[in-house]
């Protein structure tokens, strides 16, 4: 730009801001305006998205709910509040819920455990660790159905290396689900292994430093000073293994597809498998109830959580 | 006690020498300043005092004991970060009172053993009393300000009692007045803890203000070791005597002449005496250093034995005026006090150095003669 040019450009924003008249306020008023209408334009796609793919289906979901279809999928009936109250207080929901909830306690702990020790592991400022990082990390690029693949070739009863481990045995209804559990962990746990890491790549040197200096032991530190400051991460990821953990369904049905006799069907497979017209509602108010209990759950942990785990300073 | 020594150490970190045969001896209860600009490794030697790197080669000595390979916790020392290191989820109470959980010590000369709750908050609430903290032990760092933050890393080193204190540029996140502030109650708390601190930093004021001996690094050798006074007065080379002193010390290039009335040096047409008693071959090259304080500006030069000199640019501190000169292209600063006649720039001046503050410096090796 040429130096002519400079004032030129100046000028009109002087005269603006010294017009102390009337039309001032109008000026700023309809800037105003036209802000928040950008603002809310901006918003539009986030509105359409959601909706369509979000909030119409849970409208659909309560419309399910409410209504019974007869068996050719016409001629809805509405059959009302005491359908939900009947199905979330029966027995297969019941059945469906405790098999989930031990799903989640075999899945979230170990697997929140087993993460942070290999990121504690792995954040250490040595040659080649990037490849450990790497390797540690790679579930997270694996899709579900490699994942139960492979660990269907492990635990098959029949082909399976570790097949016969009766721990996990995938044939036993009493050890079905701690078999579809170690696949799931397994899956899971490069995402808490890369995030965990990232929290402990954010927590400063001089931090740990300071409690070397300070006469802290390795498991002192650990307790003292890493995880503390690691919490906000590690309720992070508390939340989101619940979550997954009420949603898991793809190692289920690669795995066992509900089965033995029902033992691994979580409430998310009961509810696949209600689809045709005669027990669309039944899952519908289902997955009312599961939406229900992920919400509450969340929202008891960050409310709860959120007043004894530090974040930042 | 709390002697330090370094024995010929040298740190590499892959091809890179931070630290290159370092040897020093740093007495008890000694102020001892590592100055040098940033990356010249004096952070190095200081985290190897901790035990927070490792020597590649030579001893390290606390109070005559080896310490290569000992644990940090358990060299009894303190130090003082950069950043603080503040643990952001304690109290300001917890933070100080973190190093005395750890291990057992001595109390009072006795057997060592472990401080109950009681003996703890008592020193606790000492280390807060001497720096001033006592209205914040119930707050979170991120609740206080840099200053104060400071002072919660300076209770947290001294609470334990150590026998040497580590400070690796602990006021270089203040202000400037904080800073001036901060440097005083630094040397107060030092006379009063009778305890050797070991200080780091890239600015020679607080070297100046604070240190009974400074050791000057630069690219991982010590240069110099010496009371303020003495590196100042007498740099032991060229990089010293432009280090020290702001503004920096004026070098010229020059060449020893015979003369009659003792040694005598040429700066372009003009012969200047030497004022030394040190024996120069003529002929010889070297690098003429002068302070700027010790450079006078005659209006009405050059004289004879004075540089003739254009102004350059005038500067009005205050109590002082900086006057640059040109002399041939180079550039000098003149120190002058603000009663000094006026000079404005375009005059024609001499300049005349007091002979008596001359230093001489190899040209080649930058060492200094005599």
């Amino acid at each position: 730009m040429s130096t002519a040019e400079a004032p030129a450009v100046a000028a009109p924003a002087l005269t603006d801001a010294d017009a102390d008249s009337a039309a001032a306020p109008r000026r700023r008023r309809s800037s105003r305006v036209k802000e928040a209408l950008f603002g809310y334009a901006l918003l539009v796609p986030a509105v359409v998205i959601l909706g369509v793919f979000a909030y119409y289906p849970l409208y659909r979901l309560v419309h399910f709910a409410l209504y019974r279809p007869n068996r050719f999928g016409r001629g809805e009936v509405y059959v009302g509040p005491s359908n939900i109250t009947r199905v979330l207080g029966g027995d297969e929901f019941k059945e469906g819920l405790w098999i989930t909830v031990k799903f989640l306690l075999y899945t979230v702990p170990t697997g929140l455990v087993l993460g942070v020790l290999l990121a504690l592991a792995a954040h250490r400022h040595l040659r080649g660790i990037k490849i450990f990082q790497g390797i540690f990390s790679s579930t997270v690029a694996t899709s579900v159905a490699v994942a139960s693949v492979v660990f269907f070739g492990l635990v098959n009863p029949k082909i399976g290396k570790f097949g016969q481990v009766g721990l996990i045995d995938l044939s036993k209804s009493s050890s079905a689900l701690r078999g579809v559990a170690l696949t799931s962990i397994w899956q899971n746990i490069g995402l808490t292994f890369v995030i965990v890491l990232a929290g402990l790549q954010a927590i400063p040197d001089q931090l740990r430093e300071a409690a070397q200096l300070d006469g802290f032991g390795a498991f002192r530190r650990l307790y003292k000073v890493t995880l503390p400051l690691l919490a906000p991460t590690l309720m992070f990821l508390l939340v989101v293994l619940m979550i997954f953990a009420f949603q898991a369904f793809a190692p289920i049905e690669f795995l066992t597809q509900g089965g033995p006799a029902g033992s691994t069907e979580t409430l998310v497979f009961k509810i696949f498998r209600r689809q045709d017209p005669g027990s669309i509602s039944e899952g519908a108010v289902m997955a009312l109830g599961l939406f229900g209990l992920t919400f509450v759950v969340t929202l008891l942990q960050l409310t709860i959580l959120n007043r004894r785990v530090h974040y930042g300073d | 006690m709390g002697e330090v020594q370094f024995e010929n150490v040298t740190k590499r970190f892959g091809d890179v020498v931070a630290v290159d045969d370092l040897t020093l001896t740093i007495d008890d209860r000694e102020f001892l300043v590592l100055l040098g600009p940033s990356g010249c490794g004096k952070s190095t030697a200081l985290r190897m005092i901790a035990g927070l790197d490792e020597p590649s080669s030579g001893t390290i000595s606390l109070d005559g004991e080896i310490v290569n390979g000992i644990d940090p916790r358990d060299r009894d020392v303190a130090m003082v970060f950069q950043s603080y290191a503040l643990y952001p989820h304690m109290t300001v109470f917890k933070n100080i009172e973190a190093p005395l959980l750890g291990r057992p010590m001595s109390i009072d000369g006795g057997p060592e053993r472990k401080l109950d709750r009681a003996e703890r908050a008592e020193r606790v609430g000492e280390a807060a009393a001497t720096l001033g903290l006592e209205p914040f032990l119930d707050r979170k760092p991120g609740a206080l300000s840099g200053g104060q933050r400071q002072r919660v890393a300076l209770a947290r080193a001294i609470v334990r009692r150590p026998r040497v204190f580590l400070m690796d540029e602990p006021l270089s996140n203040l202000d400037a007045k904080l800073r001036t502030q901060t440097r005083l109650e630094l040397v107060d708390l030092w006379r009063r803890l009778q305890t050797t601190f070991v200080y780091v930093t890239h600015d020679q004021v607080e070297a100046m203000t604070m240190a009974t001996r400074i050791a000057i690094i630069v690219d991982g050798r010590l240069q110099q070791v010496g009371r303020p006074q003495d590196v100042y007065q007498r740099p032991a080379n060229l990089f010293v005597a432009r280090f020290i002193g702001s503004p920096p010390m004026n070098t010229v290039d020059a060449q020893v002449v015979p003369s009659e009335g003792g040694p005598a040096a040429a700066v372009g047409t003009t012969t200047i005496p030497l004022g030394t008693a040190t024996p120069l071959t003529a002929g010889k090259r070297i690098v003429l250093g002068v302070r700027p304080e010790h450079l006078h500006i005659d209006p009405n030069g050059p004289g004879p034995g004075q540089l003739e000199a254009v102004v350059r640019a005038v500067e009005l501190i205050g109590h002082e005026q900086h006057v640059v000169c040109d002399v041939d292209g180079t550039l000098l600063m003149v120190r002058e006090s603000s009663d000094a006649p006026a000079v404005d720039p375009g005059a024609t001046v001499g300049i005349a150095p007091d002979p008596a503050h001359l230093h001489l410096f190899d040209v080649d090796s930058g060492e200094r003669l005599g």
